[in-house]
């Protein structure tokens, strides 16, 4: 039977769909269709909700214009599908009867769309990080915040006492699960009696699987983490370790003797995931093995995540928060002296979060996010502007076709119609274009932003998405020429006397628009470039080439250090060795200093690092005062060096001799002063340092010399093999792993480079067709010149003045937007370059030189023609 | 007499008017199509089959009853015809003429 409805919670179907309907379906099925589709459309909202209710409506209206026009046989076709017909005909030849301009525009509009579409679903993509969850607006992420305890930078930390995620789902019913979580990278795991090292060891609470959403391949999920030693592994993990899926009981050991058993198999976690559990131990089974307390509110060194009740009102249960610290944490005040404040974050939030130390995975910078967009909105203005411009000053050599179809009753409306018509053909080639392009594109640019991007093409949203990028785009460039054409009277158009270049106004206004957006470019472009270079060439206080480092993780080496290292010198093609804690590029360990005679509340936090003898002279560190360590006089444990910001942080008059507790339990008297290196990336203050003497961390170093590194390796790989290890073996050059820190930078640096030369193109391209026009307007004012004794320069000058002075107003508005912006950004580094007069200088002189070698290039063609050829016919 | 030619997709849009007898319109073709299918089909489609039948003349169209009306609509029902009805069994009859023509030596798969 049909379906009533009740006509008062109908709701209405997309007037697009209906518009669609009416507009281009056969007359024959327009009834029907109409009829079924809103059936169909009824039901979906009960079932879907409206918003996909909406979009099914609309795929459908396309299915059957498409179908009925193309399949089946349009009988009755409507007056509008004709005139479209009539429309696109005539659009199609006047595009190709015009065909350099049309490839101007093609060129212009393909570049444009191809950079925005990219940067738009890789910013999508970037931006949809864990909005998969089926609860995702109501987890949250607790850091805490230090009361004056910096490090790095920031007082902020990701990791939190552990027993403060049951606790706080204790006191509070708002909230309803809540899990403690712990992670370790570099893991030893053994199955039966293959070894694996894996970087996404996690550890958690059953809670887990009730606030973050997975999938479950075996097992059952609301047993996974009951038993202490149980362990859910991710699909893809249980296919390494064990060639199958189906591994519920199996044992897996974990740091050389810790045995979890298999409970279960979750599907892997989707890439856009802040962190990927590839391995998740059972918490408490985890702090047992590993002898740690849980109810220990003075030590943050674990991860907590929570789910609210719904309808939870997030601030007010932060503004509760404090409660707990006062009833629980009977000594708020922890062990260092430190005051700290918890904070409930929004998982949506976290992936972005660039400020909180010991993160449970490293976050995405969403600045450069912001900057690429900003720079794929620019691009694409550029494009839609070249177009503008393009086809109002052709709009002048169409006067006479427009003149005519008024005299034979073409209304506005309907000319309007045809002129969008025209633009939206060209626009949609493009978007075709595009696309093809594209496809090609996006495996490249996956491997440089090293992310997995992709494209949906099955999606129908997506196509949905072009569909409208298309419709604005073609509106946006297309309605101004239209209504300009549009409103020519017919006399006047017809007797030619439309007065060529009056509207050049507006269209200068655009030039310089265009050029200020390529400008501000290319000045960003330059200072992000020499910020780059300052920091490649920067004097960091220590050697990077020719150094390679090992991290050995493996337990029995580390305990016979000494050994490899001398094992290590004995390579030929080696020159030094050193084991340190810390590389110096990164000195992690942070300590409050300790001496005899320290005044009690007097906190001085020192960033630490356990040398051997060796390095101060590998990493050509420079001493200032003092001596570095010698194996002659200095025992391990009992020398330190102090670096001049540690000696200022100290307010020590004569450091040298004096004495400071070392994490061995021992005291150790300064020995020397260190020049102060940058010791973390110059995003950050150069910070006090200590350096302990004690031949044994987990670091080697080993410089190299001559040319042949390859052989010095492969005996490096040998040496090490030898001592039976259960990692293998892995290394890195030292250059390689400090420039990872500006990893981000360099990249939006070549990205940037990229942009700015596509935004020159696409500006240049519209002023080589503006400066095409204007010569075509003034060929005879040329030639006459010409005639009179105008020699070539004069002509060239005459006919390029104009866009010289386009171009000056363009940099002048863009010089000190660029000035601001960019004087923002470099602030982000504690030590940078200063924006410099020469750079604006030089990027004037390439934008002048660019857009001159344009426009000469067409106007030169015409100073150079024979005038007669101008001049003979009137 | 005519040719027929009757699409695989075009038969069953027309058998499933059939069965449908006096309440065939697109949305209850298109469900029982799917159910029988097992798949989705697009509405699309099953217009431009409709169409092609209806210019064959297997199909004829009535407009709703007066009571029918959604939105200001008419619904649009789809009968089939006597010759609908033929085309049907002629193609059907020749399948069956050339099914009974497979060996005995083949039909016995059936059973196994």
């Amino acid at each position: 039977m049909a379906q009533r409805i009740n006509p008062e919670n109908r709701k209405n179907p997309p007037r697009l769909g209906e518009w669609l309907l009416e507009s281009f379906c056969s007359y024959d099925f327009l009834n029907t269709a109409l009829w079924d589709l809103e059936e169909i459309y009824q039901k979906n909202i009960r079932k879907k909700g409206k918003l996909r209710a909406d979009l099914i409506y609309i795929r459908q209206a396309f299915e059957v214009i498409y179908h009925l026009y193309l399949k089946g046989k349009s009988h009755h076709s409507s007056n509008r599908t004709a005139m479209l017909n009539n429309n696109l005909k005539i659009s199609l030849r006047s595009l190709l009867k015009n065909k350099s301009y049309t490839l101007l525009n093609l060129l212009g509009l393909v570049s444009g769309l191809v950079v925005f579409i990219l940067i738009t679903v890789y910013t999508t993509y970037e931006f949809s990080f864990d909005n998969y969850h089926e609860k995702g607006d109501r987890i949250v992420r607790i850091y805490k915040s230090d009361n004056g305890n910096f490090y790095q930078g920031t007082n902020k930390y990701a990791v939190v006492p552990a027993p403060l995620a049951p606790t706080l789902k204790e006191e509070f019913p708002q909230i309803e699960f809540a899990t403690r979580m712990s992670r370790d990278y570099n893991t030893v795991v053994e199955v039966n009696d293959q070894v694996f090292v894996e970087d996404n060891v996690f550890s958690a609470d059953q809670d887990v699987f009730d606030i973050f959403s997975f999938e479950y391949v075996s097992g059952n999920p609301d047993t996974y983490l009951s038993e202490l030693r149980s362990a859910v592994i991710s699909e893809s993990t249980s296919l390494k370790f064990f060639g199958r899926t189906d591994v519920v009981g199996e044992t897996i050991r974990c740091w050389e003797r810790y045995d979890f058993q298999v409970s279960g198999v979750i599907k892997d976690m989707p890439k856009n995931s802040h962190f990927v559990i590839d391995v998740l131990l059972n918490f408490e089974g985890l702090m047992i093995a590993r002898k740690r307390r849980t109810d220990n509110w003075n030590n943050s060194s674990h991860y907590a995540f929570v789910s609210l009740v719904e309808g939870t009102d997030l601030g007010q249960l932060q503004n509760r928060i404090p409660e707990i610290r006062a009833k629980y944490a009977d000594d708020p005040i922890d062990e260092d002296g430190q005051e700290s404040d918890y904070y409930l974050q929004p998982i949506s939030e976290m992936h972005f979060t660039k400020d909180v130390n010991f993160d449970i995975a490293p976050s995405a910078d969403a600045q450069s996010l912001y900057i690429y967009i900003g720079i794929a909105f620019m691009i694409l203005t550029i494009a839609g502007i070249n177009y503008v411009n393009l086809a109002t000053a052709r709009a002048l050599n169409r006067t006479k076709e427009i003149g005519i179809r008024k005299v034979i009753g073409a209304q506005k409306s309907t000319l309007i119609k045809q002129y969008l018509i025209e633009s939206a053909l060209l626009v949609y080639v493009s978007l075709a274009i595009s696309i093809v392009v594209l496809t090609g594109l996006l495996p490249a640019f996956s491997s440089f932003i090293d992310k997995q991007v992709t494209i949906d093409f099955q999606s129908f949203e997506f196509w949905l998405s072009i569909l409208f990028l298309g419709a604005a785009m073609t509106l946006l460039s297309g309605i101004y020429p239209a209504l300009m054409l549009a409103k020519f009277k017919p006399t006047l158009a017809l007797k030619g006397s439309v007065k060529a270049g009056g509207k050049s106004m507006f269209r200068n206004i655009l030039v310089i628009f265009q050029f200020t957006i390529s400008c501000a470019l290319i000045l960003g472009a330059s200072v992000l470039a020499n910020q780059l270079n300052y920091i490649q060439n920067m004097d960091s206080g220590y050697v990077r080439d020719q150094i390679v480092v090992l991290d050995i993780d493996d337990r029995e080496i580390r305990a016979e250090m000494k050994v490899l290292k001398e094992a290590i010198k004995t390579i030929p093609g080696v020159s030094m060795v050193s084991i340190s804690n810390s590389l110096p590029n990164n000195i992690s360990s942070n300590t409050n200093a300790t001496w005899p005679g320290r005044p009690e509340d007097l906190r001085i936090p020192l960033y630490t690092n356990v040398v051997d003898f060796d390095y101060v002279d590998l990493f050509e560190l420079e001493i200032v005062e003092g001596r570095n360590f010698d194996p002659e006089i200095d025992k391990q444990q009992k020398a330190l060096l102090l670096n001049e910001s540690a000696v200022k942080a100290l307010g020590w008059e004569e450091p040298i001799g004096r004495q400071m507790m070392t994490w061995f339990g021992d005291t150790a008297r300064v020995v020397g002063i260190l020049k102060d290196f940058h010791q973390h990336s110059v995003h950050l203050e150069i910070e006090p340092t200590q350096f302990f003497l004690r031949e044994q961390s987990g670091w080697v170093s080993v410089k190299l010399e001559g040319e042949n590194s390859d052989e010095v390796l492969a005996s490096l790989e040998a040496k090490y093999e030898e001592f039976d290890p259960l990692y293998p073996f892995t290394y890195y050059f030292f250059q390689d792993i400090f420039d990872r820190a500006y990893r981000s930078e360099m990249r939006t640096a070549e990205l940037a480079n990229w942009f700015t030369g596509l935004a020159i193109l696409i500006a240049c391209l519209g002023l080589y067709g503006l400066a095409a026009h204007k010569v075509q307007n003034r060929i005879k004012e040329v030639g006459v010149r010409k005639v009179l004794g105008a020699s070539v320069s004069r002509i060239l000058l005459l006919l390029s003045k104009d866009f010289a002075l386009l171009l000056l107003i363009a940099f002048a508005i863009a010089a000190p937007i660029a000035y601001f912006v960019m004087d923002g950004w470099l602030d982000g580094f504690a030590y940078h370059v200063e924006i410099n007069i020469m750079t604006f200088f030089l990027a004037l002189l390439a934008m002048l030189l660019v857009a001159g070698l344009t426009v000469g290039y067409r106007t030169y063609r015409a100073a150079v023609r024979n005038p007669v050829e101008a001049l003979r016919d009137e | 007499m005519k040719k027929i030619i009757l699409g695989a997709f075009e038969e069953m849009v027309l058998l499933t008017i059939g069965a449908l007898d006096t309440n065939a319109y697109g949305v209850t073709i298109k469900e029982s199509l799917e159910a029988q299918l097992k798949k989705r089909i697009s509405i699309g489609a099953l217009y431009a089959a409709l169409q092609r039948l209806e210019e064959k003349g297997w199909v004829d169209t009535r407009v709703g009853g007066i009571t029918e009306k959604q939105g200001g609509r008419r619904k649009q029902y789809f009968d089939i015809t006597k010759e609908g009805v033929f085309a049907l069994y002629k193609v059907r009859a020749m399948r069956n003429e050339l099914f009974d023509q497979l060996p005995e030596r083949k039909m016995q798969w059936l059973k196994g």
